[in-house]
This record gives C-alpha cells, sequence and structure tokens, in this order.
C-alpha cells in the first residue's frame, strides 16, 4: 500500500519535472531541424531533443545560429594568447536538454574525456570554430575545440582543465 | 674559569651553526623554487604516450591511403583526408606540444621539419581528394612510406631524452633530500647545542646559588661568633666595672672622712691626693660604662620637638663655671636664635655638647674663648649642624683616625690635664644613635671646631633593656 503510494509520487514528480523542462527550455520537445550540410558536431546519450530520434546533428549554419561568440585566452597547447570565435557549449546543450550529468567529448583521432555539464555554464566554455579569425580544419586543430577561459580563472590552469580542452572535436555523449 | 671559557665557546658554536642553519634552509626553499619546473616528473611520463599516439596515427593514416590506393571496398576518401590531417596536425605542433617543447634536440626537430616539409608537399592533392578527387592520392602512399623511419625515430629519440631528464630530476630529487637531511642535522645540533647552553647556564646558576649559600652560612657562622665574643667583652666589662666600683665608693667614702678628721699638712695633702685620683678612677670607671651601654645598644632615645638654641643656653649655663675657674669666655653665635625646632632627643644632645665643651674648655689656654653655633645646612636639605669652637693649640693633621678612638689622648697625657681619652668615644657612638655625623676642623696654634651635624626629623631608636 505504501509502496504503491510512494511510486505514485515518484511518478507525479517526474511528470510536473518533465513539464517544467520542457515548459522553461528555449526549444521545445521533440525534433530539430535536420543539418543541410556536412555534420560538424553530433550530440547523442541522455538528450531529450534530436534530430533523427537518438542523435541531434548539427553543420555549420545551425551552430553559427546560436550565435557566435568571441573569447581571448592563452591555451595549454599553444604559445601565447589567441582570439577564439564559436559557439557556447551552453547554448548548445540548452537546445538538446541533456538529461545527465556529465559529457563524453569525443574527438578524431579517438581521444575522449569526461566534462562535468556544469563546466558549461560556470565557466562559459566556447566550442571554438575560428582562431585568430581562420576557420579551424582538422589540419589545425578544427572543427571543433572546446576553449576554456583560462586566462580569466585561475583555477583552469589546473591539468584536469587542461585535458578537458579536447580539439579535433566531433561528438558530445551525455550521461 | 674554564667553564666559562667552554661556555662562550659553545655559544660561538651555536652562533655559527645556527647561521650555517638558516643559509641551508633558505638555501633549500631556493633550490626547490628553481627546479619547479624541471621537477613535474610526470609530464615526463605522459611522452612514451604521445610518441605512441604519433606512430599510431601515421599507421592509421597509412591504412586508410593503402585502402584507397588499392581501391578495397569500403574505404573512404574522407577517411583517408582526415586521417591524413589528424597526422598532419600532430606531426605540425610537436615541436610546440608540451614536454615535446623541452624534449626535441636538434636532430629530431630537423627529422620533424623534414617530415612536415613531406607532408606541406602534398598538401594540394589532400585538398583536391577532399573535393572528391580520387587519382590525387595515386602513390601516396609509397611516398608518405619513405617517412616511416623519421617517424619512428620522432618516437623514440624524445623518450630517450625524457628518461635522460627523469634521472636528472631523481639526481635533483635525491639533492633536495641530502639538503633536506643536512638541513634536519643542522637544526637538530643547533637545538642540542642551545639545549646544552641552556642546561649550562642552569647548573652555573645553580652552582653559584649553593656557593653563595655556604658563603652566607659561613658569614653567618663568623659574624655569630663575633657577636659571642664582643658580647663576652662587653659584660666582662660591665662586671668588673661594677665591681670597681663598690670598693671605689669604699676608698672615696673613707678618704672624705679622713678629710674632716685634724689633720697636718702633710696628711691633708695626700687624702686630697687620693681623693682627686679616687674621683677620676671613678670618672673613668662611669665612662668605660657609659660607652658600653652604648656600643651594646643599652640605650634609649626619646626623640621630641625642641629649640636648638634653647638646648645650647643651658649648656652655657652648666659650663659656666669649669670655664670660669680658667678665666675662659663661653659664648653662642647669635645666629643659632634663626634656627628653627628640630625633633631628637635633646638630652643626648646635651651630652654631646658639654662633652665637646668640656674638651674645649680642657684643652684651652687660660683667658680663651669657647664659642657654640647652630646653623641650618645649606647644602643639604633636612639637617642641622651644631659647632663648638676653642682657641686652644689645635689638632695635628692626620688626627681623625685616633681622635674618636678610645683611651687615645694624642699625646695629650703628658700634659697636666685630667682625662680619660674615652669622651669623644662616648660623643661619636651618641652622635651615632642620634643618626648623626661628627667631624671637626682645626688649625694647628688658632684652635678647632668640632661639629656635630643632626637629622632635623630624628628617629626613635631601639631599647633593648635597662
Amino acid at each position: 500500500m505504501m509502496k504503491a503510494l510512494a511510486e505514485q509520487v515518484a511518478l507525479k514528480s517526474l511528470a510536473i519535472a518533465a513539464v517544467f523542462l520542457f515548459a522553461t527550455g528555449t526549444v521545445s520537445a521533440g525534433e530539430l531541424p535536420a543539418p543541410q550540410g556536412s555534420v560538424l558536431l553530433s550530440v547523442d546519450g541522455k538528450i531529450a531533443n534530436t534530430t533523427d530520434g537518438s542523435t541531434a546533428k548539427f553543420d555549420r549554419a545551425q551552430l553559427e545560429a546560436f550565435g557566435l561568440h568571441k573569447l581571448t585566452t592563452s591555451n595549454p597547447f599553444i604559445e601565447g594568447v589567441h582570439d577564439f570565435e564559436g559557439v557556447r557549449l551552453a547554448d548548445v546543450l540548452n537546445a538538446v536538454q541533456p538529461q545527465g550529468t556529465a559529457l563524453i567529448a569525443h574527438a578524431l583521432d579517438g581521444y575522449n574525456v569526461d566534462i562535468p555539464l556544469e563546466d558549461a555554464s560556470k565557466y562559459n566554455v566556447l566550442l571554438a570554430m575560428k582562431m585568430d579569425g581562420k576557420v579551424m580544419r582538422v589540419r589545425s586543430k578544427g572543427p571543433l575545440w572546446i576553449i576554456y577561459p583560462v586566462d580569466q580563472h585561475d583555477e583552469l590552469k589546473a591539468e584536469h582543465f587542461s585535458s578537458r580542452s579536447i580539439w579535433q572535436l566531433t561528438t558530445l555523449t551525455v550521461k | 674559569m674554564a667553564v666559562q671559557i667552554r661556555g662562550k665557546i659553545l655559544v660561538y658554536v651555536f652562533g655559527v651553526l645556527a647561521a650555517l642553519f638558516t643559509v641551508l634552509v633558505i638555501s633549500a626553499f631556493l633550490l626547490l623554487r628553481d627546479h619547479q619546473d624541471t621537477l613535474k616528473q610526470n609530464a615526463y611520463d605522459e611522452t612514451g604516450i604521445a610518441a605512441m599516439q604519433l606512430r599510431l596515427h601515421y599507421e592509421i593514416m597509412m591504412g586508410a591511403l593503402n585502402k584507397v590506393e588499392h581501391s578495397v571496398p569500403g574505404s573512404s576518401l574522407d577517411d583517408a583526408v582526415i586521417q591524413f590531417d589528424i597526422f598532419y596536425e600532430r606531426l605540425k605542433s610537436l615541436p610546440t606540444r608540451p614536454t615535446y617543447d623541452q624534449l626535441l634536440d636538434d636532430e629530431t626537430r630537423v627529422v620533424q621539419a623534414g617530415a612536415l616539409n613531406v607532408l606541406n608537399r602534398v598538401l594540394p592533392r589532400i585538398d583536391r581528394a577532399a573535393d572528391g578527387d580520387a587519382t590525387a592520392l595515386k602513390g601516396l602512399f609509397t611516398e608518405l612510406s619513405a617517412l616511416r623511419n623519421s617517424i619512428e625515430r620522432l618516437g623514440h629519440k624524445p623518450v630517450q631524452v625524457a628518461s635522460e631528464r627523469r634521472a636528472a630530476v631523481t639526481a635533483q630529487f635525491k639533492k633536495i633530500a641530502d639538503l633536506f637531511v643536512w638541513v634536519i642535522a643542522g637544526f637538530i645540533s643547533t637545538g642540542a647545542i642551545f639545549a646544552a647552553i641552556i642546561w649550562r647556564q642552569l647548573s652555573h646558576a645553580k652552582e653559584r646559588q649553593r656557593e653563595l649559600e655556604e658563603l652566607t652560612h659561613s658569614l653567618e657562622a663568623a659574624r655569630d661568633v663575633a657577636e659571642a665574643a664582643s658580647k663576652a667583652k662587653s659584660d666582662f666589662l660591665a662586671h668588673m666595672s661594677h665591681e670597681l666600683r663598690t670598693p671605689m665608693n669604699s676608698i672615696l667614702g673613707f678618704a672624705q672622712l679622713l678629710e674632716i678628721q685634724k689633720l697636718d699638712q702633710k696628711q691633708t695633702q695626700a687624702v686630697n691626693q687620693i681623693l682627686r685620683s679616687g674621683s677620676l678612677l671613678m670618672h673613668l670607671i662611669d665612662q668605660v660604662l657609659e660607652l658600653n651601654k652604648i656600643i651594646s645598644g643599652h640605650i634609649s632615645v626619646s626623640v621630641q620637638k625642641f629649640s636648638p638654641a634653647d638646648t645650647i643656653t643651658t649648656c652655657l649655663g652648666m659650663m659656666e663655671a669649669m670655664a670660669s675657674e680658667r678665666s675662659i669666655t663661653l659664648g653662642a653665635l647669635p645666629s643659632m636664635h634663626q634656627v628653627p625646632d628640630i625633633e631628637s632627643d635633646p638630652n643626648r644632645l646635651q651630652q654631646v655638647l658639654l662633652n665637646l665643651m668640656s674638651n674645649a674648655i680642657k684643652y684651652n689656654h687660660d683667658g680663651g674663648e669657647v664659642t657654640l653655633g647652630c646653623e641650618v645646612l645649606s647644602d643639604e636639605e633636612g639637617w642641622v649642624r651644631f659647632t663648638v669652637t676653642d682657641t686652644g693649640e689645635g689638632l695635628p693633621e692626620g688626627s681623625e683616625d685616633d681622635l674618636f678612638q678610645p683611651f687615645n689622648r694624642l699625646g695629650r697625657e703628658t700634659m697636666n690635664i685630667e682625662g680619660t681619652g674615652i669622651g669623644l668615644t662616648i660623643t661619636r657612638e651618641l652622635a651615632r644613635v642620634l643618626n648623626g655625623r661628627i667631624g671637626y676642623v682645626s688649625a694647628l696654634g688658632k684652635g678647632s671646631t668640632f661639629w656635630i651635624d643632626l637629622p632635623v626629623h630624628g628617629e626613635e631608636t631601639l631599647v633593648y633593656d635597662n
């Protein structure tokens, strides 16, 4: 009797949470527009919004539609300070509505790394598409490079943040 | 003395050790700070992984190119392009990549540049392939096979350099560890020396204290012995003097009885001689008793407020008869009337003044003068000075030490002046119990002035008994 009641309450709260989540999201639940050009970024795993039912795929134009932001900072992998331009990781995540707590970021070369979801909003993490005004190709760490504002937060100089600055990024998996 | 020198050396050693210790600590910290970067040992550990990745991506690229070359089913031009780009990026960024930026030597930099040159030359063909031109990659597999040796060299040489660096870092660590051992040793020995100094100081202090206690004990014992001896002497004197008084009273009594008998001239002279000598002896006995009383503290001082001028006037009256016998004029300086009342014992002061006046008359010329005075001391607050000035012979220089000693009459024994030689001693002792000072000034042939200084506010003196 008690168990049944608890289950009922749990289901109810889940439903309320879902309604609340969909109502506050800038993109409503369900389908996202399919990419027209070649895919730059795929987001899969526990997400609410997809382009094909399981994955949310974005081409360059779709990513740029999230709004381009600039960030000037140094980076542990290249010398000096550079201008990066791209979209906010938080904006992309907001579009796909992640249902988990962490991301696994995959690169073209097989490298992958765990990134806590909260990093996206806490540090305004950028998915850089351009460096010093030039589109980054695969041969220059493109097409996407996760850039933390290292010069703006001292704690980001720590090694575990360096390992999250993944380049040649292609896929984000929400877990 | 030897202990002291050893202690001093210990302090010097402590100072040197402390300085050395400080230098060691500072240099250890400087060393740590300077080598902070080279101590990042784990950075070198990643070198092996990166070297492996470089070779891995070369092989993956070569695999993709081989498939395209032989049109193996499932081969993808795009995949070949991507794998080329991945390898290209890795090779190009190698010299700026952390740890490799430090590990590439001249040889490997040349190797890297040569390999990158080869890749740069084929870049236009890769771009054409990216645009869909399958013929662009023809023969590329064979061309890039020539890079294998370079890539393997680039993979292995930095790993070797890294292991050398790691060995250097380990050696550095050992050096720093050794330095810290020295620092700790220095710390311990400095502490030990410091403890030794403290311990030595403490034991010194203890020794000193014991010595001091022993000295105090022996001094106390000596004092007790001296006091006992002094008391025995005083007791003996007091008893003997008392015992002498009884027969003396008898002698004087019977001499006085004889005096009133009918005697012839010779007999009268003899009786007078007995009476005079007897009186002198009696006086001497009385004075010895008096002195003994003062010295042994059996004398009371009763302080009261009185006028110094009044005391002087009383004394003048009392000595008038004695002075007139020798036509000596007694007088007092009028300034004494300006001296305010003082707090002291007027009877003891009177005794002092009478003693001094008695001497001044006795040792004066017939027809001479004795003048008393009293004034407030101008150079010392709270003191008054009484003076007794005579017109006698004066005292020779250097008499000060003998003058106040008992039974020392400075040669006056030969003169026909009666005296016991004990009066000034009594006077000095009286001045002492009044908390005063006594002294004199004298000019040979012109006379002497004896003075006694008394505090304006005197104190009661303890009375032991009597």
